[in-house]
């Protein structure tokens, strides 16, 4: 690579970042309601935590499910800080906080540090047990401080002033998730992150080519947790108060979840899962109640339809008969018409407009793959199983809720049933995590990234070989 | 001139005499000072509470420690198995108790009968629709999923068990929360009738699951399983049967845990009931040594103990600390667990 | 003058000697076999060379300096570099990438240099991705330098497990059972590959290996151990019809 166009592109690079933040914080930002900027900002902030933990996980391999502990950390130091030593008036806000992102880092970084250690004899799913612990250790030890504002929760003021301060801006959150990002994809793009790869696939064979798989292994830990750390220092200066309710051991799951689903290892697949698994969830909150039928309704169409589909798929054994095709075009296309109404259903109603953007990019999404699907049976069975779960899902639900209305025993439990809509999306999401890990267990994206040429590969495009990856 | 090692040991010798002096005439008073002012007269009631607690724990870590014996597998979802029992207990009493005046000993043995059967059912269904599919994946896509599941069962039953405020089990469901029985033999400690009972129980049913393991086919295809599942399955063992039996076994013991907790405490019912009994009942099983079936009661035991001592301390805040405590202490110091011999994963 | 000097090491685990008492000199720039029936310690030896297992006593001298003590990974940095005897690749990586990974330790720019893609860092990845492409290109691996190394079949593997090695540019490379599960035409290659290795590059090679013709074509000097003992060394010819190698492969002489 010759010296003139490397700068060029480098700093081309760097130009475009910061030209998006500016454009970010004084066009796109103030051009969303209050509640679109809430949703994107902690979306990209969970973006984050997801890729600082797919770090550990994917990358290194160390399997934690602690890690909103260093959240947690990073969050708690710096908001301590704030309290105690900034007076309003005297520093520039956007210094400050950008002064408490590298307080939370260290903080998190030092905790990362313990952590890391037990990760040297622990293994597999002791040590995920034991980040777990330490993730519940950090939050009945903060619990237990009242200058930490204990159970009730801690506002986030200056030491001059009782009022709860929200210094964060939007441009300082998706910096810091454009950095993450960068800088574990440099990681793996040198040959610097090979190290991290190999103690993942076999430390024996690792520290027999030198690598220090020790150092590698607790460096890793550092980072990922130092990343979470920036991320709890921007939550708490955002939100002007933090309760320990916000980092418990669901929230540790739920980065767990987005890290898994979107493909452990993949830098790419982290980030979008965090972004839009925090998103589409979040989003449910504004849809109006759902009735007690409709939500029994889909849960007997899924029962249903996963015997049906298990039994089908147990008689066709994985052979492609011209009839699966036909089986799975057909469920295909119930499962378009289904994304579709859902689609247009979505507009007719009132809600924000990013609900809508989202949930008709999640039907887009879906109709795409069923209608892309049927080409890729022979290589990828399992995917056309989930498609076919889903058709009949689809197909099934009206039916099993005129079901449900008809019979007089059900009628008369579920009649004045309702649920808040934004209550399902724990049991959406743990559901999903189960059926991704039933299905397709490496999750979305695997071990790869996001390209172009990957998508046109998974629905059977021509395409080009991949090139050199290291 | 004295030789190196022999400086070294003159040394630490010095050392040590110094500390053990500033030991004696610093710290020596402080320390008595404390332990004076600890109120000894309660220390042995608390050990007893303690283990009747973990007689408890114990109950939760055998479904533990038997699962990961034979699958290799932490069942996170134990805990949710043991919330849904409590939720059974409640429904149970709740039902017959309000329509039909039955003798409280048949009301209770229905309660935890019917706690035993449905999460019997439940662990069965989990491991079924679950576990059974990725049985040859990797271990840590078990893991996740045993996560999810619980995650799942914590977050859906939230949706079909919200009444507010959380309901419990009043006490005039079971008589013999209020008796109180003094124990003249051991001085002045005093347990509730219910206590008692659980602890009798707790023995009674760890006593026939003793005899399963020990003396029946089913047990002895267990142990086999356990020692090595793929041998077993080709030695003709059914290693589906085996997996099923012991989910039945575990979750019914959960069952009646839960139910005889819920009963006795009266704790208000959510469906985060089941994640602290859960996570320290784990605990207790690594501490025996996980797969190891004595262990886990051995195990059991000392947490309970353990937690009321911090108790006792006057710590009370951390009590639920210690048990992670004791977890990275073990997992650091003794992988294996007191009585446990299946040594950590290796790379 | 010898590279590696084993002298006098002996392991014990629990009640059972694993290696007893054992001593050989591999000479740089010599083809050296180490033998012996299934059991007899071999890869024991291995092991404690490459800081896996610590001897119980004696000592390992590599270089004029003693390496007993020092973990895996300094070992692997003073020069000593192996392959398994159950391949341990890095699975899911592709085969040039574990290649590069094994020019790693050779590598001058520091993480905060590759975090922000600086020069240096950059020219000092493209120039290991180029020297792993020469040496997949030696072992006739080029075509699958994009493969994932899980996917090759198991002769590549072989074949990549010594080539990653061969990138950590090292003094010594021990290779263990390099030939095993390979057919009559691969052995011949490998033999022919091992020996290029040996004239272009000066390599010096220590091998364990079961196929007496892979040995006796390659090896220039070959040291027999049996139940962690020495039993024989010498010429490939002398051991050839020593009595002693003879009687420990096939029992009692007749």
């Amino acid at each position: 690579m010759n010296a003139p166009k490397f700068w060029i592109t480098r700093l081309g690079s760097i130009a475009i970042v910061v030209l998006f933040l500016f454009l970010l914080q004084t066009k796109i930002a103030p051009a969303l309601g209050f509640l679109d900027n809430r949703l994107i900002q902690l979306g990209m902030l969970y973006a984050t935590l997801a890729v600082s933990l797919n770090l550990i996980n994917g990358i290194t391999g160390q399997f934690s499910i602690g890690h909103a502990a260093f959240y947690q950390i990073g969050a708690y130091s710096s908001a301590f800080v704030t309290i105690h030593y900034y007076n309003t008036g005297t520093i520039e806000g956007w210094v400050w906080v950008l002064l408490m992102i590298i307080v939370g880092a260290v903080a998190a970084g030092i905790a990362g540090f313990v952590v890391g250690l037990p990760s040297l004899r622990l293994r597999g799913d002791y040590l995920a047990v034991a980040t777990l612990g330490f993730g519940e250790i950090v939050r009945i030890i903060i619990q237990n401080q009242e200058k930490l504002g204990g159970s009730y929760g801690l506002t986030v003021r200056a030491a001059n002033s009782p009022e709860a301060i929200k210094l964060t801006q939007i441009w300082m959150i998706a910096g810091l998730a454009i950095l993450v990002i960068a800088i574990c994809r440099n990681l793996l793009k040198t040959a610097h992150g090979l190290p991290f790869l190999a103690v993942r696939e076999d430390e024996l064979a690792a520290s027999a080519m030198g690598v220090n798989t020790t150092r590698t292994k607790v460096t890793a830990f550092i980072l990922g947790a130092a990343f979470a750390g920036m991320a709890g220092a921007l939550f708490s200066h955002y939100e002007g108060f933090i309760t320990l309710k916000q980092f418990d051991m669901n929230q540790s799951f739920l980065i767990v979840a987005m890290v898994v689903i979107g493909g452990a290892g993949s830098i790419t697949g982290a980030a979008m899962a965090g972004f839009f698994l925090y998103l589409l969830p979040e989003s449910l909150r504004d849809l109006p109640d759902v009735s007690g039928f409709a939500v029994f309704g889909f849960v007997l169409a899924a029962v249903v339809a996963l015997t049906v589909a298990i039994q089908i798929r147990k008689r066709l054994s994985l052979t492609q008969a011209g009839g699966t095709q036909t089986a799975f075009a057909g469920m295909g296309l119930i499962g378009v018409l289904g994304a579709g109404y859902l689609a247009y259903w979505i507009w007719s109603v009132e809600v924000p407009a990013m609900t809508q953007v989202s949930l008709t990019i999640m039907c887009a999404g879906l109709a795409i793959a069923m209608i892309f699907t049927k080409r890729r049976i022979p290589n990828l069975a399992g995917f056309g199983w989930v498609v076919l779960c889903a058709g009949l899902v689809a197909a099934l639900t009206i039916p099993m809720i005129h079901l449900l209305q008809s019979v007089s025993f059900t009628h008369a439990i579920l009649a004045d049933i309702s649920y808040k809509a934004g209550n399902l999306r724990y049991p959406l999401f743990a559901a999903m995590l189960v059926i991704v890990m039933l299905t397709r267990p490496q999750g979305m994206l695997g071990h790869h990234e996001f390209s172009w040429d990957w998508l046109k590969r998974i629905f059977g495009l021509p395409h080009k070989r991949t090139e050199i990856a290291a | 001139m004295i030789a190196r090692q022999h400086r070294v040991a003159l040394a630490i010798g010095v050392v040590g005499v110094f500390l053990l002096l500033s030991l004696l005439f610093g710290w020596f008073p402080i320390m008595w000072e404390w332990i004076r002012s600890r109120n000894w007269g309660l220390l042995d009631q608390q050990i007893i509470n303690g283990i009747q607690l973990g007689s408890i724990y114990a109950l939760i870590a055998l479904g533990y420690t038997m699962v990961y014996g034979v699958l290799r597998l932490i069942n996170f979802a134990h805990g949710e198995v043991y919330m849904v029992g409590a939720f059974v207990a409640y429904y149970v009493a709740e039902v017959w108790f309000e329509k039909n005046s039955i003798s409280p000993w048949l009301l209770l043995l229905m309660m935890i009968v019917g706690s035993m059967v449905v999460c019997s059912a439940l662990g069965v269904t989990i491991e079924r629709l679950a576990y059974r599919p990725l049985r040859s994946a990797p271990r840590i896509s078990i893991l996740i999923t045993a996560i999810g599941v619980s995650l799942f069962l914590q977050q859906s039953l939230l949706l079909v068990f919200r009444t507010a405020p959380p309901p419990s089990i009043s006490e005039t469901v079971n008589p013999f929360r209020t008796i109180k029985v003094d124990l003249p033999v051991f001085g002045e400690l005093i347990f509730s009738g219910g206590q008692l009972a659980m602890f009798g129980v707790s023995v009674v049913l760890m006593i026939m699951l003793w005899y399963v393991v020990s003396f029946t086919k089913i047990g002895r295809a267990m142990r086999a399983v356990s020692h090595d599942f793929n041998t077993a399955a080709l030695m003709g063992i059914d290693v589906n049967r085996v997996v099923t039996v012991t989910f039945i076994i575990g979750s019914a013991l959960a069952g009646a845990a839960a139910m005889m907790n819920a009963t006795a405490l009266g704790t208000p019912l959510k469906t985060d009931y089941g994640l602290l009994p859960g996570v320290k009942a784990f605990v207790a099983a690594v501490l025996g040594g996980i797969g190891n079936i004595p262990g886990a009661v051995l195990g059991g035991f000392l947490m309970g103990v353990a937690e009321l001592l911090v108790v006792w301390i006057g710590q009370d805040l951390y009590k639920d600390a210690v048990a992670f405590v004791i977890l990275i202490l073990v997992l650091m110091f003794k992988p294996t667990g007191l009585l446990g011999t299946t040594a950590v994963e290796k790379a | 003058m010898s590279l590696l000097t084993v002298s006098r090491a002996t392991i014990r685990f629990g009640g059972l000697v694993a290696v007893n008492d054992v001593s050989f000199e591999v000479p740089a720039g010599k083809l050296f076999g180490l033998i012996g029936p299934n059991g007899a310690g071999k890869t024991t030896c291995f092991n404690l060379i490459t800081g896996i297992y610590r001897p119980t006593s004696g000592d390992i001298v590599f270089d004029g300096s003693s390496i007993v003590g020092l973990k895996s990974h300094q070992i692997a940095a003073r020069g000593i570099c192996r392959t398994f005897q159950n391949i341990r690749l890095f699975g899911d990586l592709s085969a040039i990438e574990n290649v590069v990974l094994g020019g790693f330790l050779r590598h001058h720019s520091t993480m905060v240099e590759a975090v922000t893609l600086l020069p240096r860092a950059v020219r000092e990845t493209d120039g290991l991705v180029e020297y792993a492409m020469h040496l997949l290109e030696t072992f006739g691996l080029a075509d699958e330098a994009n493969t994932r190394s899980r996917d090759l079949d198991y002769g590549n593997q072989r074949r990549l497990e010594i080539a990653r090695a061969m990138a950590t540019k090292p003094k010594l490379l021990l290779l263990d059972e390099p030939a095993a599960g390979m057919n009559p035409f691969e052995k011949i290659g490998l033999m022919a590959q091992i020996r290029r290795l040996r004239d272009e590059f000066g390599q010096t090679i220590l091998l364990i290996e079961h196929d007496m013709k892979v040995v006796m074509g390659v090896c220039e000097s070959i040291f027999v151990l049996d139940h962690g003992a020495e039993i024989a060394h010498g010429l490939p010819e002398e051991i050839r019809n020593d009595p002693r190698v003879i009687e420990a492969y096939l029992g009692e002489p007749v």
